[in-house]
């Protein structure tokens, strides 16, 4: 009996032990095997989706706006401001700034996204023709956007100078711990994507206005090419891209300007990322989205800027709250949906007009005539009454663009970037600073001792964990 | 205890019974042997009929019907030696009267070890357990705050004052730096989840007993590495039924703090000072007013005129109470538990509460000769308001605002409307308290069957556990609150509602084999296999637009269009994990002296890949009982001494419930959405290379015994090193993460545990025990695999530090010639430049080295008091709140009085910063957090019996008082905190109540 018993017990175990083996083969359901997510051409433009969603987000894209409005003198501490930006608003840029990190992070996540995306345009098969079609397309966005955020980190944590370090250039997604390529090196590599991208993406054609500049396209990477050329100082480059924009491209006439920032116009916005409603992200740069809190008013500065009566940009940026105090609105103009919502607009055909006009005047031979007719054409459709535009001498052009330049691209991610190109000092007037802190943040000025400050620090969190990373001058 | 007498049944089947022509009783009373007490509820067993009585409040007892013949009587009562007698039954009333030895160091007392059970003095592993007098009345919702203190080895934080927020538990230190710290917690034989007690009922336990070794840890495996918390829950015992109901009523209210916040004439002059905010605007200084003094002064005197303490808007006394009635009892077939529970608690803070009702089943029935089966089992439901935010550095959060909220702003106009609006931080977290909800209702089953055949000496079992639960979550703001009108999506409040289930299945067959040999070898074996499935599901959605002419309903939802922003979320998730393993136990002992325990155990988990998936655990451990030694029986003033000696591997494989952590063996990709289409996004590199943590732990232990043991204690010395720890390696953000989850590295803790005991008087009216225990831990990264440090934020994770080591830049204090604020370089040199370079891991740990508590019980007659206390030692914690509330770059906010000293004048001396710099994190931020804290008193009264004819067994009487006082430098909330921030935590209530315990 006993025997009996312990044979049914060893056999019980024997028969739970193999069914429970099983138990330990479990499978994702709520993710994918990163190995099956590249499967057919349809998965390449789900990936290609999730490449422009890394970079529309809060942290993305925009983020140049941010640095570039706190760290110059676009703004004005907000009383109910807790904190929000005050360390770059303050010039007290650290390595640990979250702000640079969050640029550093979103810039090199998309690229390996998209990097991702372009192995697996390797692997699939395309089944019919159209299926060749798309993947070409895919891979053309890619390369671009690849390019579009490598150069955006140039910007940011680089010196424009002609030699020294620029930052990795990743062409392909690995964990690595790559170090700074020299600039050389790294403009060779953009300059390869950006025209490969073109190459892919021209078949696909262009036609302004239309939802044709919700994804990279071969208009975009023209204009980011002249955009780079500006940077560079290469004048005939700046020029043969601008103007194969400026040719075929219009301007957003002045009947319509306040459309381009309601996001109903779409004239002379080469590129943006598009937010369909509050769940994709509000932006809480000025203001926060979910209550009246503001972080940041204009800087009196900045406003005296513009001919208010004249000027239609200035009703749509500002609001006038009391003669001291102007409320950003140049991201808030779809309130009837929510705060903050704005489609995020990374190239416009306005800037190749004053990339153009730059190089004509900045020319060897500088052709003020050409820079002059530029100037012209912009203002046109920005005032009611334009100002008399007219350069006696390079130099006086240069003065007129550098202030429409400022002007036209306010708030929009710019003016610190270009003040570190041109060699601006930066200042602020007393109205916009706080007493208790006005010394220190009153000027930045790129020959002091604080010039560094114009190249961002690479994040902290970065030269831990990558050996092979340098820091920037001044930070160490 | 419980368990041995069922074992005791079993060996009484195989006795041949027979039928008797007379019979008569048994009756007599049991007595406390040193006292001369009577004893309540002593269990007397029959053994040759299995049949017996528990004692009454007089201590007597009565068993009718016994056939004359000679038995074998064994006498139980918990913390007293077992005793076994013969009588002869051969008239019809028989008198036996016993008295029971108080058994000091419980050698004789069986107690369940894990799978199985084993007298005290064969155990070789270090465990402590606490018995149900100090879990009971305890006023706290969650079980684990009745243990602080009360075991070596063993540190417990309670992070916050929600009532029925879970405490943060740590055995024997932190041995993984990114994986799971708990313990694992086994109720009945049930393994549970972790830190998830809201729901189920402490008066229900027995006992709680705590593993630490390897020797003890190790048959748990792959999850015995933090150590093991098991959860015995009361049983019948064989006897009459006793009734008994405890009830108690109280109040819990908040603490004192140790900062001063600033008053409304001082809050402006301090905005004056930094030329901003309403001070400033009505400054006389202010050159803006010169035109209109006048109204500038009107505006500051209607300001002067405003005071509001903050902190009583958002605190209140809370109400607590709680009612517990039990039937127990049985014959020698079926012994039952069954109990009821409530308990209801406001907390400190608005809105938040928690009610529990519980129910409880736990049966043992002897259904044939060789087949016993049973069924414990607690039904739980729990309603639970929580804050806002809590724990967030965000304005919404109560115990932020009530500081942030600055004193000349009104709460209510002369309506009573809270003045809601732009920048009022502290009205508007008081409207979202008031008019939103924030729920959550959660039922909870936890529960086993067990089958158990009984073949000679062997015995196979089959055993079912599971813990299920279920939480619906109720997030409503209103529509008509300020933050209703303010949500994006509509402008009219929001509703959200999420259903989410998590089930751990446990499957367990096992064989045993007890055996007794030649008087002196003593033989117990087991070898089981265990399943264990845990399941989670999630799903949720969230309404906008609600119409506020309706409630908290989804009827009042919006429907979503593609223009008007109102389309309603949903979200929901499902991951699973499995594990599987086949182990085995030996105990061996000889002739009481010399014990013996081996285990082993193999894992698998679905967690990790091919190749990994598999894992050997196993310990070795010994003791020896000198005092049973012929040489050592001479010895009169060594009652007790016992060392042991023991080793062995244990794992962790525990990461928190999520897909993410189950599938970290593979890269995967999830999906997202862009511009209103899907997308496909990397979400983890994936290591198929992951592999289980291992502990080695070595233990040396000695428990000792004085003077018949009235004093007696425990040293246990240790070394515990976790080996391929998960650690979170940072990624160059190039690679498209931030992080990779890898083995890596060793963590080493090391340390001595002392626990001691003394009857200081012990008399028959008047006695003392004082208790205290000790614990030292060292801990120690002593690998990190192919680097040498981790740096996170202001933490780091360094080779030759303990984990939680701070990583700041040294504060170095105020230039008093500009107000710069100065710090030190690397070498040591002043410098006014902050530089993240300059941080430096100089300044502890948040993890306390050294931790302990002490307590004593004192009783004069029927009076008795207990005290408790717990303290940390050598723990630095960042205290947040100092950081915001001393510093200028917050002044819209209320600060810290001592924000007044600010810099304003070359030769200032002191410790606040001129304006003009940036406030930074520095070691300044970093306070010693050691404490002292006065955990409980209670005070009881014992009714006798006899007041009440005798009808009523007893009454207790109690009041009783929790963290009644703390004792430490630390300036910001609480510094008993689980993580290494103190940033607006719910701080912990004092909670007074008094209650009554009647045995019917």
């Amino acid at each position: 009996m006993n025997r009996y018993f312990k044979y049914i017990a060893i056999l019980l175990i024997a028969v739970v032990h193999t069914a429970c083996e099983s138990y330990l083969d479990t499978t994702p359901s709520d993710l994918i095997d990163a190995s099956q997510a590249f499967r057919t051409v349809g998965n390449l433009e789900s990936g290609a989706l999730g490449v422009y969603a890394t970079y529309a987000g809060a942290g993305g894209a925009m983020v140049h706006t941010e640095i570039n409005a706190l760290v110059s003198d676009e703004l004005r501490r907000a009383a109910t401001n807790t904190g929000q930006g005050m360390q770059l608003f303050n010039h007290n840029i650290v390595s640990g700034d979250n702000t640079a990190l969050a640029a550093w992070t979103s810039a090199y996540y998309t690229i390996d996204r998209a990097n991702r995306v372009l192995a697996g345009v390797e692997l699939v098969q395309a089944n019919t023709a159209a299926e060749e079609q798309r993947k070409n397309r895919v891979q053309g966005e890619m390369l671009g956007i690849r390019a579009w955020a490598h150069f955006d980190l140039f910007r940011a944590f680089s010196d424009y100078s002609s030699t020294g370090v620029a930052v990795p250039y990743m062409t392909q997604s690995q964990i690595s711990s790559p170090s700074r390529p020299d600039k050389a090196a790294f403009f060779t590599q953009l300059i390869t994507d950006i025209d490969a991208a073109i190459t892919l993406l021209q078949p696909f054609g262009y036609t302004p206005g239309t939802a044709d500049n919700q994804k990279m396209n071969y208009r975009a990477l023209q204009a980011l090419k002249a955009r780079v050329a500006l940077y560079r100082q290469d004048w005939p480059t700046a020029i043969q891209y601008a103007s194969a924009i400026i040719d075929n491209v219009n301007l957003t006439p002045l009947a319509s300007y306040a459309g381009i920032w309601s996001d109903a116009d779409n004239t002379e916005v080469l590129l943006k990322f598009i937010r369909v409603n509050a769940a994709a992200g509000q932006v809480d740069i000025f203001e926060r989205g979910t209550n009246p809190d503001v972080f940041f008013w204009a800087s009196n500065q900045l406003v005296d800027q513009f001919d208010k009566a004249n000027d239609v940009r200035y009703g749509v940026f500002f609001l006038e709250e009391n003669a001291t105090t102007y409320r950003v609105m140049k991201y808030n103009q779809r309130l009837a949906e929510a705060k903050n919502l704005s489609d995020v607009k990374l190239i416009r055909v306005s800037e190749m007009y004053l990339i153009r006009a730059e190089a004509y005047a900045r020319s060897a031979a500088p052709n003020l005539a050409g820079a002059q007719a530029d100037i012209t054409a912009l203002r046109a459709q920005r005032y009611n009454n334009p100002p008399a535009t007219s350069f006696a001498s390079a130099d006086a052009a240069m003065t007129v663009i550098r202030a429409e330049r400022r002007l036209e691209l306010a708030l929009e991610g710019h003016r610190y970037y270009d003040a570190k190109r041109y060699g601006l000092t930066l200042s602020r007037l007393p109205a916009d600073i706080d007493g208790a802190t006005a010394e220190v943040t009153a000027t930045l000025d790129p020959s002091s001792d604080r010039g560094y400050l114009f190249v961002l620090p690479i994040p902290q969190t970065e030269i831990f964990a990558n050996p092979n990373m340098n820091q920037n001058q001044g930070y160490n | 205890m419980i368990k041995k007498l069922r074992l005791g049944l079993l060996l009484n089947l195989f006795v041949v019974t027979f039928a008797f022509a007379q019979s008569g009783s048994l009756t007599g009373t049991v007595v406390d042997n040193q006292t001369g007490e009577a004893l309540t509820g002593v269990n007397i067993l029959v053994q040759e009929i299995s049949r017996g009585a528990a004692s009454d409040i007089n201590g007597r007892f009565t068993v009718e019907n016994i056939p004359y013949g000679n038995y074998n009587i064994r006498v139980t009562y918990v913390g007293f030696l077992t005793q076994n007698l013969t009588v002869t039954v051969n008239s019809p009333s028989t008198t036996l009267n016993i008295r029971l030895r108080e058994d000091l160091i419980g050698l004789d007392e069986v107690i369940v070890t894990g799978y199985t059970e084993l007298s005290r003095s064969r155990i070789t592993g270090s465990m402590t357990t606490v018995s149900a007098a100090r879990i009971e009345s305890n006023p706290t919702g969650s079980f684990e705050q009745a243990l602080q203190g009360r075991s070596p080895g063993v540190f417990i934080t309670t992070g916050s004052g929600q009532p029925g927020s879970s405490a943060t538990v740590r055995i024997r230190g932190t041995g993984s730096i990114n994986s799971n710290n708990a313990p694992l917690y086994v109720v009945d034989g049930v393994v549970i989840n972790t830190g998830d007690f809201a729901s189920l009922n402490p008066n229900d336990f027995e006992s709680v007993t705590i593993l630490r070794d390897a020797s003890a840890t190790s048959q748990y495996g792959a999850r015995g590495s933090n150590g093991v918390i098991l959860i015995q829950t009361k049983r019948g015992r064989t006897g009459p039924a006793q009734v008994r109901y405890s009830g108690q009523l109280g109040v819990s209210q908040v603490g004192e703090f140790k900062f001063d916040m600033m008053n409304t004439e001082e809050k402006l002059r301090m905005e004056e000072i930094l030329r901003t905010g309403q001070g400033w605007a009505t400054s006389p200084n202010n050159p803006a007013n010169a035109a209109n003094p006048t109204a500038a002064a009107e505006a500051r005197a209607n300001l002067l005129g405003i005071n509001t303490n903050w902190r009583d808007e958002f605190f209140r006394t809370g109400v607590t109470q709680q009612h517990n009635l039990s039937v127990s009892g049985g014959n020698d077939r079926v012994r039952y538990f069954i109990s009821g529970g409530i308990f209801e608690q406001e907390g400190i803070g608005l809105r938040t509460d928690l009610n529990r009702y519980s129910l409880r089943v736990n049966t043992d029935i002897r259904a044939t000769e060789r087949l016993e089966v049973g069924f414990s089992g607690a039904g739980n439901y729990s309603e639970t308001s929580f804050t806002e935010s809590e724990s967030a550095v965000a304005l919404a959060n109560p115990f932020a605002a009530a500081y942030l909220a600055n004193p000349y702003e009104r709460v209510r106009d002369e309506d009573g409307n809270i003045l809601v609006g732009g920048g009022r931080t502290g009205a508007n977290a008081l409207d979202r308290l008031e008019k939103d909800t924030n729920d959550r209702n959660e039922i909870k089953f936890v529960g086993n069957t067990y089958a158990r055949l009984n073949i000679g000496q062997v015995i196979v079992s089959q055993e079912l556990g599971l813990d299920f639960r279920e939480r619906y979550f109720s997030r409503w703001i209103n529509p008509t609150s300020y933050a209703g009108g303010l949500v994006t999506q509509g402008n009219s409040g929001l509703l959200g509602r999420t259903t989410n289930r998590l089930t751990f299945f446990t499957s367990n067959t096992n064989v045993r084999y007890r055996t007794e040999f030649q008087g002196v070898h003593q033989l117990d074996l087991y070898a089981g296999n265990e399943l264990t499935r845990s399941h989670f599901q999630q799903f949720g959605y969230t309404g906008y637009g609600l119409n506020p002419a309706l409630g908290a309903t989804p009827a009042a939802i919006t429907p979503g269009s593609p223009t008007n922003n109102m389309i309603p979320s949903v979200a929901g998730s499902f991951t699973q994990n499995a594990i599987w393993s086949v182990f085995a136990l030996a105990d061996y002992s000889y002739d009481q002296r010399y014990n013996l325990r081996a285990s082993i155990r193999r894992d698998g988990s679905s967690r990790f890949g091919p190749g990994n998936q598999y894992a050997w655990l196993w310990s070795l451990g010994t003791s020896w009982v000198a005092t049973n030694e012929a040489f050592l029986s001479d010895v009169d003033f060594l009652s007790n001494l016992i060392v042991r000696l023991s080793y062995g591997i244990t794992g962790n494989q525990g990461f928190s419930f999520s897909a993410g952590q189950d599938f970290q063996r593979v890269a995967t990709f999830g999906s997202g959405s862009f511009a209103g289409q899907q997308t496909l996004v990397p979400t983890s590199p994936g290591n198929d290379n992951l592999k289980w943590e291992t502990a080695a732990k070595l233990n040396l232990g000695v428990d000792f015994g004085f003077l018949n043991n009235r004093l007696s204690g425990t040293v246990d010395l240790y070394s515990d090193e976790t080996s391929d720890l998960f650690i979170t390696q940072s990624l160059s953000r190039t690679a498209g993460f931030a992080a990779l989850s890898i083995n890596a590295g060793k963590v080493r803790n090391s340390g001595i545990e002392i626990s001691l005991e003394g009857d200081v008087i012990s008399q028959r009216d008047l006695a003392l025990t004082l208790n205290a225990n000790y614990s030292y831990n060292k801990n120690e990264i002593t690998d990190l695999g192919q680097v040498d440090e981790f740096e996170a934020g202001t933490s780091i994770i360094r080779k030759g530090l303990p984990i939680g080591s701070h990583y700041v830049v040294e504060w170095a204090g105020v230039d008093p010639s500009n107000g710069q604020p100065l710090y030190r370089d690397l070498e040591g040199n002043v410098t006014n430049v902050f530089s993240n370079n300059n941080q430096k891991a100089e300044f502890g740990s948040w993890l306390p080295p050294r931790t302990g508590g002490f307590g004593l019980d004192f009783r004069f007659k029927n009076l008795s008091a207990a005290a408790q206390f717990n303290f940390a030692e050598g723990n630095v914690l960042f205290n947040n709140q100092r950081f915001f509330q001393e510093n200028h770059g917050f002044a819209n906010f209320n600060l810290y009085r001592s924000m007044l000293d600010i810099w304003q004048q070359p030769g200032d001396i002191t410790d606040i910063q001129s304006a003009q710099y940036a406030r930074q994190f520095s070691s300044k931020d970093l306070e010693d957090a050691s404490y002292l804290r006065f955990r409980n008193l209670m005070i009881s009264y014992n009714v006798p019996g006899r007041v009440f004819n005798n009808e009523i067994r007893g009454i207790r009487l109690f009041v009783q008082g929790q963290n009644l006082y703390t004792w430490t430098k630390f300036t910001g909330f609480d510094p008993e905190d689980f993580n290494n921030i103190s940033q607006y935590a719910y701080p912990l209530p004092r909670i007074f109540t008094g209650g009554i315990d009647i045995n019917f």
